[in-house]
């Protein structure tokens, strides 16, 4: 409990490499009988860079899964001790994905997730202003999704009133 | 004897000067080609016009061998993700000569945005954008669009890590523009994400819409310095411009050239002012 990863995996498995995108996986322990997990998007909230762990990562602690239809998924162990930062313009966010600091206008987006069979499957992304708390306890301000530096909140979000249809 | 050798060997000059013109004159009757060419090369130009009257010839210059280069290493450039940074190993590493055409066409860009800021300084500092150059300057701003779009649709075509992620933080960008950014970004990925459509589409735009764009703008740009005339020096004391521009103005006993309406030839040939 408590544990992070990292996570890579094929938003399509047929069209490689181009598609592969990353999480930022911990369990949090059960809620209501049900795993709990906070899954966070390694899209930056200002412009789109991968967003990477503020801390050591643990190769030699890698689990690779085939999970079938092409799709391969590896984990790696990670300890984020000082949250998530940006290589391109320096954001710096905490462990919920809160900004703390540089250019990025909300939190990281985060994934949907639902367990099946004892599996967790990730599902769609969508963007969040804030967390409260954290872990389990978290409240997400969750909003659909929007592109990197598009604003959910606040009086600026009067620029970004349509998205395209996905 | 020596006249009679003469008249012999300018005999065959003759002959020499009538094959020669034959073809020349056969393209003129038909085309007028070789008097328009002559009007271009012989057309008047300011005798105080200087070096920095040369810098547009060189941005044209620039784009000439971004044109070539980028024409040969379209023969050899594979875009798709999965062989396109490839394709590029090849070209620097084992085609003849291409780390050179290659190298050309990376560093020449930069030379052609370069020069493009310079010759438009030119324009600038000389007032060369004033009456009547006002939409040749407006061609120019359009040419520097295009210009910059270029660099950016190129950038990503190495596919490799930094041009990858340049090219995530542009069109994200793009996608921060009020109200019409989220579609400006999706047309440019072609989708909700970036993947082999967008490459493919950079480099259709890189290699056929915005240098096809360029060239025809090139064309105009040249034909508005050519029917105006390339101005003098703010210093000159030359009158400007070409020639009809001098005479309406004293025809029409205006020195401010403030009222284009007034002057233009249509108007007065249309009957009802005159
Ligand atoms: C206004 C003129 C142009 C500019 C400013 C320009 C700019 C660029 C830039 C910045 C790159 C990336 C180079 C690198 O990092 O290696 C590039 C690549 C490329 N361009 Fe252009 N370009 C121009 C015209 C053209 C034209 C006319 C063609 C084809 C007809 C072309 C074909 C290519 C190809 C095939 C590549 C990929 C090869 C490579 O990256 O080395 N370009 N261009
Ligand atoms: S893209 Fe992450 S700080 Fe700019």
């Amino acid at each position: 409990m408590g544990e992070w990863k990292i996570v890579h995996f094929f938003l399509d498995p047929n069209q490689g490499d181009v598609t592969r995108r990353t999480a930022y996986i911990r369990y949090n322990g059960p809620l209501n009988g049900a795993p709990s997990f906070t899954i966070i998007s390694n899209r930056c909230a200002h412009l789109g860079c991968p967003v990477q762990p503020n801390g050591p990562s643990f190769p030699d602690q890698t689990k690779s899964i085939d999970t079938g239809g092409g799709q391969h998924v590896t984990l790696i162990k990670m300890l984020p001790a000082g949250g998530f930062g940006c290589p391109c313009h320096g954001g710096q966010y905490d462990q919920e994905g809160n900004r703390t600091a540089g250019p990025p206008v909300r939190s990281l987006d985060r994934y949907e997730y639902s367990i099946r069979n004892g599996h967790l499957i990730l599902g769609k992304t969508f963007s969040v202003a804030k967390v409260k708390g954290s872990g389990k306890d978290a409240i997400i301000y969750r909003y659909r999704l929007a592109g990197p530096g598009q604003h959910i909140t606040g009086w600026e979000q009067i620029f970004y009133p349509l998205q395209p249809p996905q | 004897m020596a006249v009679s050798a003469r008249t012999r060997k300018s005999a065959r000059l003759q002959r020499l000067e009538a094959a020669i013109n034959y073809p020349i004159d056969w393209l003129e009757e038909r085309s007028g080609l070789v008097g328009g060419l002559r009007y271009f090369l012989f057309r008047k130009v300011p005798g105080d016009s200087n070096w920095f009257h040369t810098l547009g010839s060189a941005t044209l210059t620039a784009f000439l061998v971004q044109a070539t280069t980028g024409v040969i290493l379209a023969m050899y450039y594979k875009p798709e993700p999965k062989t396109a940074y490839a394709s590029i190993q090849h070209i620097t590493n084992d085609v003849t000569l291409g780390w050179l055409v290659r190298g050309m066409h990376k560093w020449g860009a930069s030379v052609f945005i370069i020069l493009l800021f310079f010759h438009m300084a030119r324009v600038f500092l000389f007032g060369a954008y004033k009456y009547p150059r006002e939409l040749n300057w407006i061609v120019g701003v359009l040419l520097l669009v295009m210009g910059m779009a270029e660099g950016f649709t190129g950038y990503l075509l190495p596919w490799d890590q930094t041009s990858y992620w340049a090219t995530v933080v542009g069109i994200n960008l793009n996608g921060t523009v009020p109200f019409l950014g989220p579609y400006i970004a999706q047309f440019l990925r072609g989708g909700a994400e970036i993947g082999p459509d967008t490459l493919a589409r950079f480099y259709s735009i890189h290699m056929l819409l915005i240098p096809g764009a360029i060239f025809a703008l090139i064309g105009l740009h040249l034909y508005l310095v050519v029917r105006l005339g390339v101005s003098s020096p703010p210093w000159s004391k030359e009158a400007a411009g070409a020639d009809w521009v001098e005479e309406q103005v004293t025809t029409n006993g205006r020195s401010g050239l403030t009222q284009p309406a007034a002057r233009s030839s249509w108007r007065r040939n249309g009957g009802d002012a005159e």
